[in-house]
């Protein structure tokens, strides 16, 4: 069970600090919409990369 | 007899006599507004905690102008317009209040040790356990502080201003301070006293709110609390740890806030019993009765008389409404998304007024119903609302400064 919940918890911390190297890395690489692209991507990322993270965190009875 | 001048004896008195009409009549009302607002603390019409502070600094501030030199007017209290740094310093010695105004009020340290307080208060397993629609409904409780900044704008304000008076909608001071010290350094005393008043209503103007667009029957819906899933306090701890980095990576401007908040989070989960007391008393109440303190004193007629405040009034109050309604709005799509099993009222505690919107809609919510429970939801989107409200300073932040 903790294996599993494990796998939210390393996708997660991944796609959210990818999320933060696409907005802080890549997108002061490039201007315009293509910056503002890849910026909008990256927060999105980064937050999805947190709501993955909750979902390691879920204990029902049998844990 | 030597000839005595019985107005230069009582200064406070000769001062409102000497001074422009408009500036004593301001003054005036300004110290009956203190009075007012102590009496609506006392009673607690209004939070006592900041009502009581605020009321005594606003009436005293205002009855106590006295003449500084032959020809200059103000006060030994506080002087927050000084920039230049030698003038600074010797305020520093004269004005006894100013000390803690450059120290702890100018830079933020106060909003952000009131946002370490509300961190302890936080028990963030309440977001880990219904994440989706804790944050879903925070971000439908945005509705004010995204919706005003275009009201605003058309309403005249520069986008700073307009950022910083659309924050009230977030229902959070500490939120506000610093986004309009930030943002708009020269309003930043109304947009605070503004956003402090209205703050104080949501308690006493969200419930009507919530009885106008949510029936009877909907309020008292009763929810499955068994569905919430268990959180140990070392993933909450993980948690708020990576959710600080990832969001002071993202909003460098904003990571005051962040970093108090969640270290005030992680404190309370540690179970570090000597901080955490610490914090949630001396800190806590410290700091929030200086907030309210120093707010009062800096409603001196001479600062806070801008022709932009009856805008503000307007802004504040409409970010406010629209904050409440789009909360609700988010609990009335929950509703429907769970075919009628979630109570639309935890909407209302999506606007970050912690723990207050909580309390409400719980209250709202038991005199419908009194074997509903909703309160572990709205906790929920409590404090979700207050990290949405966080990012959103934070973007306006980085885009307007």
């Amino acid at each position: 069970m903790m294996k599993g919940r494990l796998k939210y918890w390393v996708m997660g911390t991944l796609l959210a600090f990818s999320g933060v190297g696409l907005v802080k890395g890549l997108a002061p690489l490039y201007s315009g919409n293509v910056k503002i692209a890849v910026m909008l991507t990256g927060y999105t990322l980064a937050i999805l990369g947190l709501f993955i993270i909750t979902l390691g965190t879920r204990r029902t009875d049998s844990d | 007899m030597p000839d005595i001048d019985i107005l230069q004896l009582f200064q406070g008195i000769a001062t409102l006599v000497n001074a422009d009409p408009t500036i004593a009549v301001s003054r005036i009302v300004l110290i009956l507004l203190g009075i007012l607002l102590v009496y609506c603390g006392v009673k607690h019409i209004l939070e006592p905690l900041l009502m009581i502070p605020m009321g005594v600094g606003m009436a005293s501030v205002n009855a106590a102008v006295l003449y500084l030199s032959a020809t200059t007017m103000g006060t030994i209290f506080i002087d927050p317009l000084v920039t230049d740094p030698v003038k600074l310093l010797d305020i520093l010695q004269i004005d006894f209040l100013q000390p803690i105004y450059t120290l702890t009020f100018s830079n933020g340290l106060i909003a952000c040790l009131v946002f370490m307080g509300v961190g302890v208060l936080c028990d963030i397993g309440y977001v880990l356990a219904t994440p989706f629609t804790s944050m879903f409904i925070a971000i439908m409780a945005e509705l004010g502080t995204i919706a005003t900044f275009p009201i605003a704008i058309a309403m005249g304000l520069p986008p700073k201003e307009a950022a910083s008076i659309a924050m009230v909608g977030c229902a959070d001071g500490p939120m506000v301070l610093f986004t309009s010290l930030m943002l708009a350094r020269d309003l930043f005393v109304p947009i605070s006293v503004v956003a402090y008043l209205y703050l104080s209503l949501t308690y006493g103007g969200y419930p009507f709110l919530i009885r106008l667009l949510i029936p009877k029957k909907l309020r008292g819906i009763k929810m499955d609390l068994k569905k919430i899933p268990r959180v140990k306090p070392g993933e909450k701890i993980a948690f708020s740890l990576i959710t600080c980095t990832i969001l002071c990576l993202l909003f460098p401007v904003a990571a005051p806030l962040f970093m108090s908040f969640f270290l005030g989070v992680i404190i309370r989960d540690a179970n570090v019993a000597p901080f955490k007391a610490f914090i949630e008393g001396p800190i806590l109440y410290g700091s929030t009765f200086f907030l309210g303190l120093l707010l009062g004193v800096l409603c001196e007629a001479n600062t806070i008389l801008n022709p932009k405040v009856l805008i503000l009034l307007i802004l504040g109050m409409t970010s406010l409404l629209l904050s409440g309604i789009g909360g609700i709005i988010g609990g009335y799509i929950m509703y429907f998304v769970s075919k009628g099993q979630f109570n639309p009222v935890v909407g209302i505690a999506g606007v970050s007024c912690v723990p207050t919107t909580s309390k409400v809609a719980q209250k709202e919510v038991h005199l419908a119903n009194m074997k509903a429970q909703i309160l572990p939801y709205a906790i929920g989107a409590n404090i979700s609302g207050v990290i949405t409200s966080a990012i959103i300073a934070g973007i306006y932040i980085t885009l307007l400064k």
